[in-house]
């Protein structure tokens, strides 16, 4: 018994140091695609500014990269985050480097919320783990050099292997929808969305050829989440069968990667799975000869030795970490039953230290439609732009090469959501600002459509829904913009305005969001697909 | 000797400076507690201006402010406290760079926090308090003093020579003199009546101002005077000759105005910190001579009795650091010397003798060398006026929101600015009474409907807000002025 608790519960040295350079390539990925867009992302002219972040989320949220709006400060804030990556990735200071990691990660999705993908909460829940577990006992600058003990057991192994657990049975379970049974469409719905085309492969055009096999992949996917999870706690051949289903997990995440544009959806699957295989598994044939790789590469590490990264939990400690472990279940309780609500104050507390997270990944089906925003600009002349979604201006529409970044997307869908309405003036601003940029001359006013394009059976093209979801008038600004700090420390001199602030356009219109009206989708532009 | 003569420039007496940081300390901690007054309708979420307002509207992207980590009213309060404690912390002289660090840091973070209450003053704290951390303000009458081996008086030299001194000296230059170039109406440099408009302004007066408009030609020649001085004194700053008396008389004469402003206008905080870093500019020959000699030589003798105080000293004495002064040709003197460049070139965007990008202002905010002295420039406006919060209630009959009186009152009061609890609520109502500050008038006048029908439950509710601000006209010849009001925004009640 204390065998199985230790096999199914635990967790191996090796795995979990397997486990922390997976997070770290993938949390160094994220933050590289961050630094891309820091201008457009964590800038207080950008497409999200602070002034809307600090209106989102629970009272108790602690954002450090609110602490100043720049996107210089962004940026630095960002290389920071990669800095402390870096040393996870190298296992140098591994407890100090994870909590920093997991500290700016929670306070960075606090300032964006809206760029958040199902991979986040993952991300940001590993690395909450990784504060407690001994994951820089291997392969890395810490590891002591003489080693005793290959596998460890704590309630931050326990709450590790509860949390993956959680992820895969909540998406099995919620996705009720008749496509993924009986029918077995999902797979093939999911591959005609054209937000997630990955661009520049044909893959899943090419899969699309073979109904028959995606069905037998939906089927088994649902399979492996619904049920082959469990196979995790089998009491008898616990190792074999537990690495057959991690394996499985693995390829389908593979899978995912090869005929979906996720972002890092996959990879974070695939190096939080790692964590969990079973130790017996680095004496086998293909980890085998990695494991000795990386050891011998850690014996010859340099001289200058990291901390010590040994973690012997206090009991304090792991009665907080169960808890902790408790609530998440809790958590996620609520989506499968809905009439049970989360307490609200504690909800809120969640929901600050980041361990908000929702499974219903493609759930309860997959949708049969694509839908993105359409920014349009309208010069003086009454002509109109359309617009990319960082407002540079385009010529031919397509919904598939909209988001080269998936972050967009996500940005997008926020805004299409009614509840989120007022962050879109802060959009248009921003789009206003870049078309400013690109042409010199500010638009008269900016619309964004919200483009919906529902998938059908076969490979036709399917009509363009075309509906106005907002529209902002662009103030015209005065003939000679004057900065915001002359006059705004004022002095003793009667009040006079203070400059533009963070509009860079001086006043913002009143914005009733107009009701969404259907218009004729031929009407606008030579949308085209 | 000419170098030595120019180095005299550059040097300042380490007591002055340590009694300006005991001002500065006291003056921080009076702050925060005049503040509290308002806590909630300047600082809370809940209250009259939200982080997301101030974000939109009054803020820089480079500013930095710690207000804007948490947006619970909770959190505000610990901030200030924390300034408050920091204060105290500076002027017992307690780890005093950390302590000067941190009453920056916090000021700036309130500052950002709310920017429709501040004047020049916190302009010229803040700034004081950025050249500070460069100077050995912490060497005399301080917990860190006590750390120095022996403790005696006279270890190390009363005088100092830096960098810092420089830029200190050059932003009190700046503040005077460069408020002087702005002030370029005829009121100041032909006519004279800048004085007289001054007095009759209905935000800035105190009660004891009619008294002196008895007296126009006095008034007259004051205001010439003063001008004159706002060109003359800030100069006499840089002599290189006779330095001990000129210094010792520019010093109480810029003290001697500021106290006149105190008798005078209402003007919160600005006359005080006027005082305060007036104080560091006496010379080591002051030192020497009959009232600052003998409290020297108290402050000095109080290390050695034996007091509950000093005990308590003492016993902070482990954790004091011993001061450390700026050394020439490091890093630091020369990024203040930067600094210094930074706040001239700012100063000279402000008189428009150059314009400054929009990089520039970024910098300048980053590094909070922004900085505004045109101080009733180009002359003191001849519009002035107060404000009336009128709340209609239920059945008839209005309420001033600012007092609480009912009816609303739309005679000018005897000293209009007493109508105000503190002068930053004045300053708060003044910034309301502009029509282009719309953005604020929304949240605040929401703000007074949730207040009212909290703190006064039995009385009738209010239907609606009207906000007035009442105006008169200064005529040149000791007229009288008629009062008229306008409108400024109107609203609603949403809660009933």
């Amino acid at each position: 018994m204390k065998r199985w608790l230790h096999l199914t519960f635990g967790a191996d040295l090796r795995s979990l140091a397997a486990m922390r350079m997976g997070t770290a390539l993938v949390l160094i990925f994220d933050l590289l695609n961050r630094c891309f867009w820091v201008r457009d992302h964590y800038y207080d002219f950008g497409s999200f500014s602070r002034a809307d972040s600090v209106l989102v989320g629970s009272n108790y949220i602690f954002c450090l990269h609110n602490l100043s709006g720049h996107w210089v400060f962004g940026l630095l804030m960002l290389l920071l985050h990669l800095g402390a990556a870096s040393c996870l990735l190298l296992g140098y200071r591994t407890r100090l480097v994870t909590v920093v990691c997991w500290g700016l990660l929670v306070s960075l999705h606090h300032r964006n919320p809206t760029l958040l993908l199902g991979a986040d909460p993952w991300l940001r829940s590993i690395l909450f783990w990784g504060m407690f577990l001994p994951w820089g006992q291997r392969w890395s600058i810490d590891a002591p050099l003489e080693k005793e003990e290959t596998s460890v057991f704590s309630a931050a192994t326990a709450g590790l292997v509860l949390q993956v657990c959680t992820v895969y049975l909540v998406a099995g379970w919620m996705k009720q929808g008749a496509s993924w049974w009986p029918d077995g469409t999902a797979i093939a719905d999911t591959l005609r969305i054209l937000e997630f085309r990955p661009s520049g492969r044909d893959i899943s055009d090419y899969l699309l050829y073979f109904p028959d096999f995606l069905k037998v992949l939906t089927y088994l996917t649902l399979g492996l989440e619904k049920f082959g999870i469990l196979l995790l706690f089998a009491p008898f051949f616990t190792a074999a069968l537990r690495t057959l289903v991690l394996v499985g997990l693995m390829l389908f995440h593979v899978g995912l990667a090869l005929g979906l544009n996720l972002h890092i959806f996959p990879w974070i699957g695939v190096a939080c799975l790692l964590g969990l295989l079973p130790g017996s598994c680095w004496e086998r044939f293909p980890l085998r000869s990695i494991a000795t790789r990386l050891t011998r590469w850690t014996l010859r590490r340099p001289t200058w030795r990291g901390a010590d990264p040994r973690v012997e939990l206090g009991r304090a400690w792991n009665l907080a970490l169960w808890s902790v472990t408790l609530l998440t279940l809790l958590w996620n309780a609520q989506f499968l039953r809905p009439f049970y609500q989360f307490p609200r104050p504690l909800a809120e507390l969640m929901i600050a230290a980041g361990f908000k997270q929702n499974w219903s990944l493609f759930a309860p089906n997959a949708p049969k439609s694509s839908s993105i925003i359409l920014p349009v600009a309208y010069d003086a002349e009454g002509q109109e732009h359309m617009l990319r979604v960082d407002g540079r201006e385009r010529d031919i529409f397509t919904l598939q090469e909209a988001f080269g970044y998936l972050r967009w997307r996500q940005h997008h869908l926020y805004l299409i959501t009614s509840n989120n309405g007022w962050a879109r003036t802060t959009y248009c601003q921003y789009l206003a600002r870049r078309y400013f940029a690109e042409r010199g001359e500010w638009p008269e006013r900016i619309r964004l459509y919200r483009v919906t394009r529902p998938s059908l059976e076969g490979f036709e093209d399917a009509p363009l829904r075309k509906v106005r979801l907002y529209e902002f008038l662009v103030p015209q600004p005065p003939k000679e913009p004057e900065p915001a700090e002359a006059e705004r420390r004022n002095s003793l001199s009667p009040p006079s305005a203070p400059g533009p602030g963070t509009g860079g356009l001086p006043e913002v219109l009143p914005s009733e969001s107009p009701t969404p009206e259907a218009e004729d989708p031929n009407s606008a532009s030579n949308l085209q697909l | 000797m000419f170098r030595s003569r120019l180095l005299s420039v550059l040097t300042l007496d380490v007591r002055s400076l340590a009694l300006m940081r005991i001002a500065y300390g006291v003056l921080i901690f009076a702050d925060i507690l005049n503040r509290c007054w308002h806590f909630e309708m300047h600082y809370a979420q809940e209250g009259a201006l939200g982080l997301e307002t101030v974000l939109r509207t009054g803020s820089s992207p480079a500013d930095f402010s710690f207000y804007m980590l948490n947006r619970t009213s909770l959190f505000a309060g610990f901030l200030m406290g924390l300034n408050a404690l920091a204060g105290l912390s500076l002027a017992i002289g307690f780890r005093t760079r950390t302590s000067t660090i941190a009453c920056w840091i916090l000021a700036n973070s309130l500052q950002d926090r709310n920017f429709a209450i501040l004047n020049g003053g916190d302009n010229w704290l803040r700034l004081i308090l950025l050249w500070a951390i460069f100077l050995p303000w912490g060497e005399r009458w301080s917990v860190d003093s006590l750390r120095a081996k022996p403790p005696l008086p006279g270890r190390t030299p009363d005088t100092v020579t830096s960098v810092a001194c420089l830029a200190y000296l050059v932003q009190e230059f700046a503040v005077y003199f460069i408020s002087a170039i702005h002030k370029t109406g005829p009121e100041w440099r032909v006519d004279g009546t800048a004085g007289y408009l001054a007095l009759q302004l209905n935000e800035w007066g105190g009660a004891w101002d009619w008294y002196l408009l008895y007296f126009p030609e006095l008034l007259k020649w004051a205001s010439f005077a003063l001008f004159a001085f706002e060109v003359i004194g800030p100069l006499l700053l840089f002599t290189p000759f006779w330095r001990g008396p000129i210094l010792t008389g520019v010093a109480l004469g810029f003290m001697a105005f500021h106290l006149g402003l105190i008798c005078l206008m209402t003007l919160g905080m600005f006359p005080f910190v006027g005082i305060a870093s007036a104080l560091g500019l006496l010379p080591s020959w002051a030192w020497e001579r009959f009232p600052l000699k003998a409290l020297a030589a108290r402050l000095d003798q109080l290390r050695f009795q034996r007091s509950v105080w000093l005990d308590q000293a003492h016993a902070l004495k482990r954790w004091a650091r011993r001061p450390r002064r700026l050394l020439p040709h490091t890093f630091w003197s020369k990024a203040v010397a930067v600094g210094i460049a930074i706040g001239l070139v700012w100063n000279m965007g402000n008189l428009k003798w150059i314009s400054r990008p929009i990089w520039f202002h970024h910098l300048g905010a980053l590094l909070t060398l922004d900085q505004n002295w045109a101080l009733f420039a180009p002359g003191p406006p001849a519009n002035t006026g107060w404000m009336v919060v009128q709340g209609v209630l239920e059945g008839g009959g209005t309420v001033d929101l600012i007092t609480d009186q009912i009816p609303a009152s739309l005679e000018r009061p005897a000293v209009p600015p007493d109508k105000y609890r503190t002068q930053r609520e004045k300053r708060w109502y003044v910034v309301l009474g502009n029509p282009n500050h719309g953005h604020l008038h929304e949240q605040f006048c929401l703000y007074q409907f949730r207040r009212w029908a909290q703190e006064y439950p039995d009385r009738p509710r209010l239907t609606g807000i009207n906000l007035l601000w009442m105006h008169q006209t200064t005529t040149p010849d000791f007229e009288d002025r008629p009062v008229s009001y306008s409108v400024v925004y109107k609203r609603n009640n949403p809660y009933r």
